[in-house]
């Protein structure tokens, strides 16, 4: 899986920011991770910064996390491809989201049900996952990693994420 | 109210993929999707790992990782924790899961590329609902709950009964298939018989309208043909999203190193399948045949349908084995019966090189069933004959039959069927038990070439 040094490019900024899939990874300092689903990625003009939203109702065991270790991974993927985009960093703000965090929710979840009809999938309730109270969390990339489906990954190749 | 594995077992069906985090020794936290999620007891799950990945390093590194999963039906979010036990690189719980993959591989031409490398066995030391990952709303309807048990156990009654009562192979099958979608709604099933030459035939069809019968799958490919390699059930929910997905993943080795992708494989049955399952149909350690049924229901198929259809599997098993030796010990004369002049024209060409029959031009039939059609076509020119008889069959050497369980009920019903519908005025019918009538009622041309 090539890993790429910040800051996102163009191209990928705009996979990330168009994302259907948004997964959010953190861990805990004796090294006990969580994940949930984020509802909404924006890079910063920079590309050098991204802030993910996640409900705040579920968002509750990755802030416990964050207490011990500010380290996230966030992953966003698109199904007709499967590629993926994984972007790891440092939290380094936590807030509540506002109105345009909502209304980027609000474009990620009508993303999430086109994809679900895609899937060939009953979208009743994929346009009701919960977008609303939100936490946004800032966060400075340090590393990005691109992925096809990749059946060419090797042992040999320790950079591989 | 405790979550145990077994009550969310929807969420291990494969139409969701579910979410892994894992984490390396420095602390950083790895995320990515898995798809192949697969219940090992009620306190183990298994991953299956084809590609290399951070999150089989990371495993490796550091046990902890974190799952979520999600109900097909509901969308109901659960949130397992998990530590890594053991990774299974052979024996039964890495042969089914590798058959799984090896039936998807094997449709999309990426046998030789797509292959499992392991099973990553966790242990499973929480599972929790993410309560308010998605907003409750009383307009919902109610996620549908399969019957089961008691209802099953009385339509597998009604089923065997039918198959016990069949008089010959032909009603055995077709009688089977129908009171499968009667009974418990399998509206679109075949039964396959092995060829003896790497190829299994469909010889029964139920659900598919004018879909042909004789239909080939050959051994090792797709669902069908691995199960019949492998004489272990495959049950498979979501068909489509793992064809999307070895698509995709096609789609990337022909772009980057194309060689060793073959071309990808039409099979029969439904093209917007969503679920399937597979059956081998066994007498001792012999496969007789291959149940297959499948459904645009992702849900379709339960861990409940794979005991119940084995049962039935092995009574249908048992059937064709006692029908597929049908002979009558009467060897009757022979009766000669006038073609009556003035009918249609049909040409039937006889390919030596691979016991090929063409009927005005157009394929029917070949192999064993092709060298029978054309000793009966033989007999009937040189002579009249309109009466056969199986016994006269299995007697002549000329035809290849084995010695010992020849298949020759089967080849003939799949020569009959082949023969209604590509030239009904040929036709096979049964007159009594090990003997049949050639109904001619045209004009044949015999052509004999060596190939074509």
């Amino acid at each position: 899986m090539p890993q790429l040094p910040p800051p996102l490019t163009t191209e990928l900024v705009d996979y990330v920011e168009r994302a259907a899939s948004i997964l959010v990874g953190s861990a805990d300092a004796s090294l006990v991770p969580d994940c949930v689903r984020g509802v909404g990625v924006r890079v910063a003009a920079s590309g050098a910064r991204v802030t993910v939203l996640v409900p705040t109702a579920i968002v509750g065991h990755t802030l416990a996390n964050l207490r011990s270790n500010p380290r996230l991974a966030i992953t966003t993927a698109a199904l007709p491809t499967f590629a993926t985009v994984q972007v790891k960093g440092t939290v380094i703000a936590i807030r509540d989201g506002d109105d345009g965090d909502r209304a980027l929710a609000a474009r990620y979840q009508a993303r999430f049900a086109d994809e679900f009809a895609w899937a060939g999938r009953d979208v009743t309730r994929a346009r009701r996952i919960a977008i609303w109270p939100l936490t946004a969390l800032d966060v400075d990339v340090t590393a990005i990693f691109t992925a096809a489906p990749d059946p060419f990954a090797r042992d040999d190749h320790p950079d591989r994420r | 109210m405790t979550i145990t594995l077994a009550s969310i077992d929807r969420c291990f069906q494969r139409t969701l993929p579910g979410v892994i985090a894992t984490c390396d020794r420095d602390g950083t936290p790895n995320v990515n999707y898995v798809t192949s999620i697969h219940l090992v007891d009620d306190r183990h799950l298994a991953l299956s790992y084809q590609f290399s990945t951070k999150t089989r390093l990371n495993l490796e590194a550091n046990p902890h990782a974190s799952l979520e999963v999600y109900d097909p039906l509901t969308l109901d979010a659960y949130r397992l924790q998990l530590r890594f036990d053991r990774a299974e690189d052979h024996g039964p719980l890495f042969d089914m899961l590798a058959c799984r993959i090896e039936a998807i591989s094997s449709h999309t031409g990426l046998s030789e590329l797509l292959k499992l490398r392991a099973a990553y066995v966790c242990e499973v030391l929480s599972i929790e609902r993410r309560a308010g990952f998605i907003e409750a709303s009383p307009a919902d309807p109610p996620a549908v709950e399969r019957g089961e048990g008691l209802t099953e156990l009385r339509g597998m009654q009604l089923v065997s009964a039918r198959i016990n009562r069949a008089a010959d192979l032909d009603t055995l099958l077709t009688e089977t298939l129908a009171a499968l979608d009667e009974v418990f709604g399998f509206s679109h099933g075949m039964i396959l018989v092995p060829e003896g030459d790497g190829r299994l035939v469909a010889l029964a069809l139920h659900g598919y309208g004018d879909a042909v019968v004789g239909a080939e799958v050959r051994v090792g490919q797709g669902l069908i043909g691995v199960v019949a390699k492998t004489r272990k059930l495959l049950r498979i929910l979501g068909i489509d999203a793992d064809l999307r997905y070895a698509r995709a993943v096609r789609a990337e080795f022909q772009q980057r190193a194309p060689t060793g992708v073959t071309a990808e494989i039409p099979l029969p049955g439904l093209i917007d399948a969503a679920s399937q399952m597979a059956i081998p149909l066994l007498v001792q350690d012999r496969l007789v045949g291959v149940l297959a049924l499948e459904s645009r229901d992702t849900l379709m198929f339960s861990q409940w349908h794979e005991a119940f259809l084995q049962v039935l599997a092995n009574q249908i098993a048992s059937g064709m084995d006692r029908l597929a030796d049908d002979d009558d010990d009467d060897d009757g004369d022979a009766a000669a019966v006038a073609v009556p002049a003035e009918l249609p024209r049909r040409a039937f060409t006889y390919y030596r090189n691979d016991d090929c029959v063409f009927v005005d031009g157009e394929y029917l039939i070949r192999n064993v069933p092709g060298k029978i059609l054309w000793k009966l076509l033989r007999a009937h020119a040189a002579d009249q004959r309109t009466e056969f008889s199986n016994r006269e069959l299995r007697l002549d050497p000329s035809l290849g039959l084995p010695a010992f369980k020849d298949n020759l009920e089967s080849r003939l019903i799949l020569l009959r069927k082949r023969l209604e519908q590509k030239c009904p005025e040929v036709l096979l019918v049964p007159t009594r038990r090990g003997r049949f009538t050639l109904a001619v009622t045209c004009t044949i041309e015999l052509i004999e070439r060596e190939t074509a």
